[in-house]
C-alpha cells in the first residue's frame, strides 16, 4: 500500500515537478487529517464485522452542539475544551447506538442509517440551520498554527499543522488498543467469526458497544478539527462524505466482512484518496473528469485486490496435500 | 370427556396462533403504520387529507420506490446496489442529451421521445450489467463494486455535461413525470406496474426462486445446479433498469437533468426503504418494499405540510425518519420474538 502510494507520487512528480514539495505534502496532510481521524474511528467497527454509516452525522452534531454550547457559556479558550466536549458527545452518541444494537440484537448498518438522519436532523432543527462564523478568541487563527512553515512558489506559505499531533497520538493509542488489549483482540475475534468468539467467552455486546463508543469519540474530535480548519461551524459538516471515508478505510485493507484492518493501512488509505484526487489536479485533469477517473481507479483497485485475494487452485491443492500428509 | 375438552382447547389455541401469525406479518404491520401516520396527519391539519397531498405523495414516492425496489432485489440476492441513484441520473442524462442535441425535425416527436426513453433503459441495463459483472464474475464485494461504479457513473455524467444542467425537453416527457390518468399520477402507476411485475418475478417465476435461493446460500445454489453467476447479473440488470425508469420520471418531473441530483441522500433513503421492508438476503416481498416507500413519503410530505409555518419544517422530518426507522427495527425484533413459537410447557 505504501509502495503504491510512493509510486503514484513519483509518477505524478515526473509529469508535474511542482507536485513534489513539502508544501504539497503539508497541504495534503492538512486536507486528510480530519478524515484520517474519522477513518480511525470507522476501523474498529469494521474490524468487528459491522458497518456504521452514522459517523459523519455524529461528527457534525457533536462539533456543532459543542460550538453552540460553548458560545452560549462565553467560552474564551482554545481547542482543548472543544475536543474534550465534542469527543464526549460523540462517545455518548456511540454508546446510545451500542445499547440499542446489543439490547435488541440488531445489525449496526440499518440502525446507523436511522442515526445518520437523526443527528443531521437534530443539528438543523433543534440547534440551528445556519452556518456559524463566530469563533471564540482561542480558536481564531488556529487554522494556521503550524509546527513547521515553508514558503512555496505555487501554494504560498504553508506548513505542517499542529493537529497532526492529535492524529499521531490517536493512531498510536488505537494501534496499542487493537494490538495489545483483550478488547482489541476481541474485536478481531468477533469480526472473524462471531459464533467462535462467543464460545471462547468474549462478551460480543460489550465489545461492539466499545467499538461504537470509540468511533463516536473519534468522529466528534474529527468534526471539531475540520471545523477549525474551515473557520466556521456548519450543521451539515461532512454530509455526503460517508461513503468516501468508508472507501478509504477499505482501500487501507479493512474488510467489510470483518476481522481484518490495521491502523497504518487506514491512514494510508485516506492519504491514497487524497493523493489521487490532488494529483489529478496537478496532472491537469479537468474538474469534471476527476470523478470519472477516480471511479475508474477505484474499480480497478477493487478488482485487482479481489483477484489477489482469491486462493489459486495449485496453492489450494498443495495445501490439501499438506494436510493429508499430516494425517 | 377430559380429552374432548383438551382437544377444543388445542383447537382454540391453534386458531389463536394462526391469527397471531397473520396479524403480525410484516405487510399488516406496515399497513397499520401507514394507516396510523395518515390518520395522525389528518388529525393534525386539515390540509393533509386532500387530493393534492395524495397526488404529491404518489408522484414523489415513485422515484424513491423504484430505486428501493432495485436495491431490494439486489439485497435479496445477497448483494447491494449503491449506484441506483447515479444509474438513474446517468440514464436520464443519456435520454436528455439525445433529446436536446439531435436535430428535432429528423423524426416526429413521439418517435423521438420513445427512442430517448429506450436509450435511457439501455443505459440502465448496461450500468446494471457492469455491476453484476463486477460482483458475479470478478468477485468484488458488492458494496465496493457499487461504490466504484457509483463514482464512475457520476463521473461520466459530470464529464459529459461539464457540471451543467440540461433542460428544454418536449412536453411528452414531462407528461411521464407530471401527468395523470383518471386522477392517478403516472409515476405512481409506473411504480405499481413495476411492483406487480417484480412481485410476479420474485414470487411466481423460476428466476425469483433462483434469486432467493442464491441469496440464502450461494454455495448450496451452485451445488444444486443453479447458474448463480448469471442469476446475480440478471438481478443487477433489473435493478439498473428500475433505476433508469426512476431517472426518466425524475427527468419528467423536474424538467431538467443534472449529475448531482439526489446524490447520497437518495441512496441512503433507498437503503432505508429496504430495511423498513425487512428485506434481507434470501427473503422479502415486493409489496413490503412499495409499502415502505409509501410510508416514508407520507411521513416526509406530512411533516412538511404540518409544519409549513415553521422555517425549519423540512429538517424535522430528518429527526423523525431517524427515530421512526430505529423504532421500526426494534419493534420488528420484538415482534419476531413474539412470533417465534413458544417452547411447549410440560403437561
Amino acid at each position: 500500500m505504501g509502495i503504491l502510494l510512493l509510486v503514484i507520487c513519483a509518477v505524478v512528480g515526473v509529469f508535474s515537478p511542482s507536485f513534489i514539495s513539502f508544501a504539497t505534502l503539508f497541504e495534503m496532510v492538512r486536507g486528510s487529517l480530519a478524515f484520517a481521524i474519522m477513518g480511525l474511528g470507522v476501523l474498529p467497527v469494521l474490524i468487528a464485522g459491522e458497518v456504521n454509516l452514522s459517523f459523519c452525522s455524529v461528527a457534525a452534531f457533536s462539533a456543532f452542539a459543542t460550538h453552540h454550547l460553548l458560545l452560549r457559556l462565553g467560552y474564551q479558550g482554545g481547542i482543548g475544551m472543544y475536543l474534550i466536549l465534542s469527543g464526549l458527545m460523540g462517545s455518548l452518541a456511540g454508546w446510545v447506538m451500542g445499547v440499542i444494537v446489543t439490547r435488541f440484537k440488531l445489525r449496526v448498518f440499518p440502525v446507523s442509517l436511522g442515526f445518520w438522519m437523526f443527528w443531521y436532523g437534530m443539528n438543523l432543527f433543534v440547534i440551528s440551520p445556519i452556518i456559524n462564523f463566530t469563533l471564540p478568541p482561542g480558536l481564531v487563527g488556529y487554522y494556521s498554527r503550524y509546527i513547521v512553515t515553508v514558503q512555496d512558489p505555487v501554494i504560498g506559505v504553508s506548513g505542517l499543522h499542529e493537529a497532526i499531533i492529535y492524529l499521531l497520538a490517536m493512531a498510536l493509542l488505537m494501534w496499542f488498543f487493537l494490538r495489545y488489549t483483550m478488547m482489541g483482540r476481541g474485536l478481531y475475534a468477533v469480526g472473524g467469526n462471531r459464533e467462535v468468539a462467543v464460545r471462547i467467552g468474549y462478551n460480543v455486546g460489550k465489545i461492539l458497544t466499545i467499538a461504537l463508543v470509540l468511533s463516536g469519540a473519534l468522529s466528534g474530535i474529527a468534526g471539531v478539527i475540520q471545523c477549525s480548519f474551515y473557520r466556521y461551524f456548519t450543521p451539515t459538516l461532512f454530509r455526503g462524505q460517508e461513503l468516501s471515508v468508508l472507501t478509504a478505510v477499505v482501500i487501507g485493507g479493512a474488510s467489510l466482512e470483518g476481522g481484518r484492518g490495521s491502523v497504518l493501512g487506514t491512514i494510508l488509505g485516506v492519504f491514497f484518496i487524497q493523493v489521487v484526487t490532488r494529483s489529478l489536479v496537478y496532472l491537469g485533469v479537468k474538474g469534471e473528469y476527476q470523478q470519472f477517473v477516480l471511479g475508474l481507479m477505484l474499480i480497478i483497485f477493487f478488482v485487482a485486490s479481489s483477484i489477489k485475494r482469491k486462493p489459486r487452485p495449485e496453492k489450494m491443492a498443495k495445501l490439501e496435500e499438506d494436510t493429508q500428509g499430516g494425517r | 370427556m377430559e380429552t374432548q375438552a383438551r382437544r377444543t382447547k388445542d383447537k382454540i389455541f391453534l386458531v389463536f396462533v394462526m391469527f397471531k401469525r397473520l396479524l403480525l406479518t410484516h405487510e399488516v404491520l406496515l399497513l397499520t403504520a401507514l394507516g396510523i401516520s395518515i390518520l395522525c396527519f389528518g388529525l393534525l391539519t386539515n390540509r393533509f387529507l386532500t387530493y393534492r397531498t395524495f397526488s404529491v405523495i404518489a408522484t414523489q414516492c415513485a422515484e424513491i420506490g423504484l430505486m428501493g425496489l432495485g436495491m431490494g432485489l439486489t439485497i435479496m440476492v445477497g448483494g447491494v446496489d449503491l449506484s441506483v441513484n447515479d444509474t438513474a441520473n446517468l440514464s436520464a442524462l443519456v435520454a436528455g442529451l439525445f433529446l436536446t442535441r439531435l436535430p428535432k425535425d429528423l423524426l416526429s416527436t413521439g418517435v423521438h421521445v420513445l427512442i430517448s426513453v429506450l436509450l435511457a433503459l439501455c443505459t440502465g441495463i448496461l450500468c446494471g450489467y457492469l455491476n453484476g459483472f463486477l460482483v458475479a464474475y470478478l468477485q468484488v464485494p458488492p458494496i465496493l463494486a457499487s461504490l466504484g461504479t457509483l463514482t464512475l457513473f457520476r463521473g461520466i455524467s459530470a464529464a459529459v455535461t461539464g457540471g451543467t444542467r440540461i433542460a428544454g425537453f418536449p412536453r411528452s416527457i414531462s407528461f411521464i413525470g407530471r401527468g395523470s390518468v383518471l386522477g392517478v399520477p403516472i409515476p405512481f402507476l409506473i411504480l405499481i406496474g413495476s411492483g406487480l411485475l417484480m412481485h410476479l418475478i420474485v414470487n411466481h417465476s423460476a428466476l425469483g426462486y433462483k434469486i432467493r435461493y442464491v441469496g440464502t446460500s450461494i454455495r448450496t445454489a451452485r451445488l444444486s445446479g443453479i447458474k448463480d453467476k448469471s442469476t446475480i447479473v440478471i438481478t443487477y440488470i433489473i435493478s439498473g433498469l428500475l433505476s433508469s425508469i426512476a431517472g426518466i420520471i425524475i427527468m419528467g418531473r423536474t424538467g431538467s437533468v443534472a449529475y448531482e441530483y439526489g446524490t447520497q441522500t437518495y441512496v441512503l433513503v433507498a437503503r432505508a426503504i429496504v430495511s423498513l421492508a425487512a428485506v434481507s438476503s434470501g427473503s422479502g416481498t415486493v409489496a413490503n418494499l412499495v409499502l415502505a416507500a409509501l410510508i416514508l413519503q407520507v411521513l416526509s410530505t406530512g411533516f412538511y405540510g404540518t409544519m409549513m409555518t415553521s422555517s425549519r419544517a423540512s429538517f424535522f422530518k430528518d429527526i423523525f425518519w431517524g427515530i421512526f426507522m430505529i423504532a421500526i427495527l426494534i419493534f420488528e425484533q420484538v415482534i419476531k420474538r413474539a412470533r417465534r413459537p413458544q417452547p411447549k410447557k410440560a403437561r
